[in-house]
């Protein structure tokens, strides 16, 4: 799985594209965490490429949004694709992850939260 | 009908042969893209969770993976020669607790039980038999 990672203005904007399956997790899950220690106001995740989720790719979000709110910072996800979106509602993980519909709206929503 | 089946070893390594064989079979058969997610991800789950607790006293089960193309439906079937363990069986994951409380274990079950038609189990001959249905279109 291949992951863009861009820096803008504090907040730290990872885009996996492919499949988040078991093997794609445990790297995945460092890179995640390591924009966690790096970012000053926020971490998120732009799902527009990412066409594969499992429980084991799940993981990760579930591991970075408790990394960031210990380090006091945002996390959020956006733009997931319907089937993605799925298994994001029929695990409950909403109430994990803040999720928007694009990249704007996050920024938007996670600029304001951020110090 | 169209079938196919795959044998291995229940090792986290195999995940991505069986996943290919999966997707080979679908192109081969010629199977709706937009059916193909909820399989894979039932695949996924199942295997892993032979291959993290199917392991007794060193052996490494077996398991063996049919699909079969039946009418509107697809039929996966996977066999394992490892400890009983009847995931219908696994406790319900709790998705409603806040962030703090979840945890991982159980929501690979969870998604497979609400994603397919059906999910039955079978202990038979010293196997474990899951036989997952879904339709190929929207119910």
């Amino acid at each position: 799985m291949d992951v863009k990672v861009e820096h803008l203005d504090g907040v730290s904007v990872a885009s996996p594209a492919g499949r988040l399956d078991y093997a794609a997790s445990a790297p995945f899950q460092a890179q995640i965490e390591g924009l966690v220690t790096e970012s000053s106001k926020a971490v998120l995740v732009d799902a527009s490429a990412l066409e594969y989720v499992s429980s084991a790719g799940l993981r990760v979000f579930l591991v970075g949004a408790k990394a960031a709110k210990s380090a006091g910072i945002g996390f959020a996800v956006c733009a997931l694709r319907p089937a993605v979106q799925e298994v994001f509602d029929l695990t409950g993980f909403g109430k994990v992850v803040s999720i928007h519909a694009d990249r704007e709206t996050a920024l938007g929503a996670l600029g304001q939260t951020g110090t | 009908m169209s079938s196919a089946a795959i044998t291995l070893a229940a090792e986290r390594e195999r995940l991505e042969a069986l996943t290919g064989f999966l997707h080979g079979f679908w192109t081969e058969v010629g199977l709706p893209e937009e059916a193909l997610f909820h399989f894979d991800l039932a695949l996924e789950e199942l295997f892993l969770n032979v291959a993290s607790y199917g392991v007794e006293e060193g052996r490494i089960p077996q398991v063996t993976v049919e699909l079969a193309h039946e009418g509107n439906a697809v039929r996966m079937t996977l066999q394992d020669d490892g400890p009983a363990f009847n995931p219908l069986h696994a406790p319900e994951a709790d998705t409603s607790l806040p962030i703090e409380q979840r945890q991982i274990g159980g929501l690979g079950i969870h998604l497979v039980r609400k994603t397919m038609d059906s999910m039955d189990y079978q202990r038979q001959d010293g196997c474990n038999r899951v036989t997952l249905r879904c339709a190929l279109t929207p119910r």
